[in-house]
């Protein structure tokens, strides 16, 4: 809202804070709230910064050259989360009396004094003078102590007044007010399980990063576990969680400050490397990749992770044909055996252009994993994409036996030469998982697929 | 509203930085990280040209505070120049005045701080 909007006297009262006018006595205060809310506001989710907004401003607001600020940790232990003018240790000793005097405080902060040991010794040992607690109450009434606030004494050597104590208080509440949205927030984009960002804020920040980079390099990993279903089977699910824990500490290890790192769903991972060209990000991906290779789980168990990166602009503009073609790249670093980077470029024999009809490749995929076929998908997507890497069009997945879903078959219309046929049978007979290959030039070809081969 | 800092060598290790504009909640970061890796290359003397400063919120204070502080650790010096009756009035109102060198122009700044 617009000052114009607001009663002709109210918007009086608030000119020289949109106006800039250097003010002083109450209306000074006034307009030291006025750049907390507004400042505090803007920053909601960057906890640091608020943080250091507001020592700044109560450092100059009252004139002092200490302050500290505590916040706490998931423990309940006091931290110091900014320090200015005090030597004190990152964990700050409290007794049960320094958190009741913080719960009873009531609308304006203390000062030490005789009578007043809150926080002794530290208080004493610093010179620490005033303190409010970061208290929030929720809308049941229940207060929650997030930290506190600690002043020094001011240069002039002047008192704190009552008005002084108040507004410390309700410096307090602002700033724990935000800390706790702050946290809230964290605790909503964050993936419980590994501790790497939810998709839907990595869908949001790839979104943003595409909109604000214009023409600069963005580039994407699709990170996808080899084999969870196996460790999940043989280990049980808490093997299984520990090793997404592990990639998800290995995918944090790798990347560069700024980029982000989220779980798509299941064993799948996705990382956003903003102002990263395709070859970096390949460079990152095989650090990945040899990283997880190389770490063991509890029972020696292995890990590994096929990787597909894609770059936007040059693989594509948009968020959803990134992914798209990171998600493809993956198909092609698990066809040539797992434990692989890829991308969507050149990889051997196989084309962008010839893939350009890949569409079939994602329906196929969705289709392997509609009719369940867990135990051969593997072997129907590294023959699709050989496939599909040599010309062949129109390519259909069927089941073959009612009684055992897993044996099934690939149709396709088939353009090729008799030698190309041959050579390609003797390629794909070598794929585990396939039974039988018959390739003829202009007739129904198939390649069949049986469980546990 | 803004802040335009313009740095202005004298000698090494002493700088003259006018801001112009106002130091409030959206710019004060900006003079602090100036001031941070002014401190971190050994910049004996920083004059802060204040004859075009408007505006100075709390936070702004609070960070010529800090300068002050962490130029006396570092055995350098902070001096403002040509600072107007508005933001003066704050400064004395809460004793920065008698703390931090002033000066009414860079001229005298710079003979403050020889």
């Amino acid at each position: 809202m617009s000052s114009d909007d607001l009663p002709s006297e109210l918007a009086k009262l608030i000119q020289p804070f949109t106006d800039e006018q250097q003010v002083s006595g109450p209306q000074r205060v006034l307009m030291t709230v006025y750049e907390m809310v507004t400042e505090i506001s803007a920053h909601t989710f960057e906890e640091e910064r608020m943080i250091r907004f507001m020592a700044r401003t109560l450092m100059g607001h009252f004139g002092v050259l200490q302050i500290l600020i505590l916040t706490r940790d998931e423990q309940g232990r006091f931290r110091r989360a900014f320090a200015e003018g005090v030597d004190v240790p990152e964990e700050i000793h409290t007794t049960p009396e320094d958190l009741k005097g913080l719960t009873d405080m009531s609308r304006a902060a203390v000062i030490v004094d005789k009578d007043c040991w809150l926080f002794a010794p530290l208080t004493h040992e610093t010179g620490l003078k005033a303190i409010t607690s970061l208290s929030h109450v929720d809308s049941y009434g229940r207060s929650t102590i997030e930290g506190a606030i600690l002043l020094g004494e001011k240069v002039s050597g002047a008192e704190y007044t009552i008005e002084d104590r108040r507004l410390l208080f309700l410096a307090g509440r602002i700033l724990a007010i935000s800390l706790h949205n702050c946290r809230l927030f964290a605790k909503s984009i964050t993936d419980e399980l590994t501790l790497v960002f939810r998709r839907e804020y990595l869908l949001s920040r790839i979104e943003e990063e595409l909109r604000m980079g214009e023409d600069a390099v963005t580039s994407i990993l699709w990170v996808d576990m080899d084999n969870l279903k196996r460790i999940n089977d043989t280990a049980g699910h808490l093997t299984g969680d520990e090793a997404l824990r592990r990639v998800a500490a290995i995918l944090k290890a790798c990347v560069r400050p700024g980029d982000v790192v989220g779980r798509y769903g299941g064993d799948e991972f996705v990382l956003l490397l903003p102002l990263c060209k395709k070859e970096n990000a390949v460079s990152i991906a095989e650090k990945i990749r040899a990283d997880v290779a190389k770490c063991k789980l509890p029972g020696g168990l292995d890990m590994s992770v096929s990787i597909g990166v894609a770059s936007a602009p040059e693989d594509a503009k948009s968020r959803e044909q990134l992914l798209d073609k990171a998600d493809q790249a993956v198909y092609f670093a698990k066809a040539l055996g797992r434990n692989k980077v890829s991308t969507t470029q050149p990889l051997g024999a196989l084309q962008t252009k010839q893939l350009s009809g890949s569409q079939p490749l994602h329906r196929l995929t969705q289709g392997i994993r509609a009719l369940g076929l867990s135990l051969t998908a593997d072997a129907v997507q590294r023959v699709t994409v050989l496939l599909l890497a040599a010309g062949v069009e129109n390519i259909r997945l069927s089941a073959l036996a009612v009684s055992n879903v897993e044996d099934c078959e690939l149709r396709f219309d088939n353009h090729l030469t008799m030698e190309a046929c041959r050579q390609m049978e003797e390629t794909l007979k070598a794929i585990p998982g396939v039974f039988e290959v018959r390739l003829r030039p202009g007739e129904n070809s198939y390649v069949r697929f049986q469980a546990g081969q | 509203m803004a802040l335009k800092l313009e740095e202005q060598k004298v000698d090494e290790g002493k700088r003259v930085l006018k801001l112009v504009g106002s130091v409030d909640q959206n710019t004060y970061e900006r003079l602090e990280d100036y001031l941070t890796k002014a401190f971190e290359q050994g910049f004996q003397i920083v004059v802060l040209d204040c004859s075009e400063l408007t505006y100075m919120s709390s936070a702004g204070i609070g960070v010529v505070l800090w300068a002050f502080s962490r130029s006396r650790k570092l055995n350098a010096k902070v001096v403002m120049a040509g600072v107007c009756k508005g933001v003066l009035h704050s400064l004395a109102v809460l004793g920065v005045e008698k703390l931090i060198p002033m000066a009414p122009d860079v001229a005298e700044a710079l003979k403050l701080a020889p």
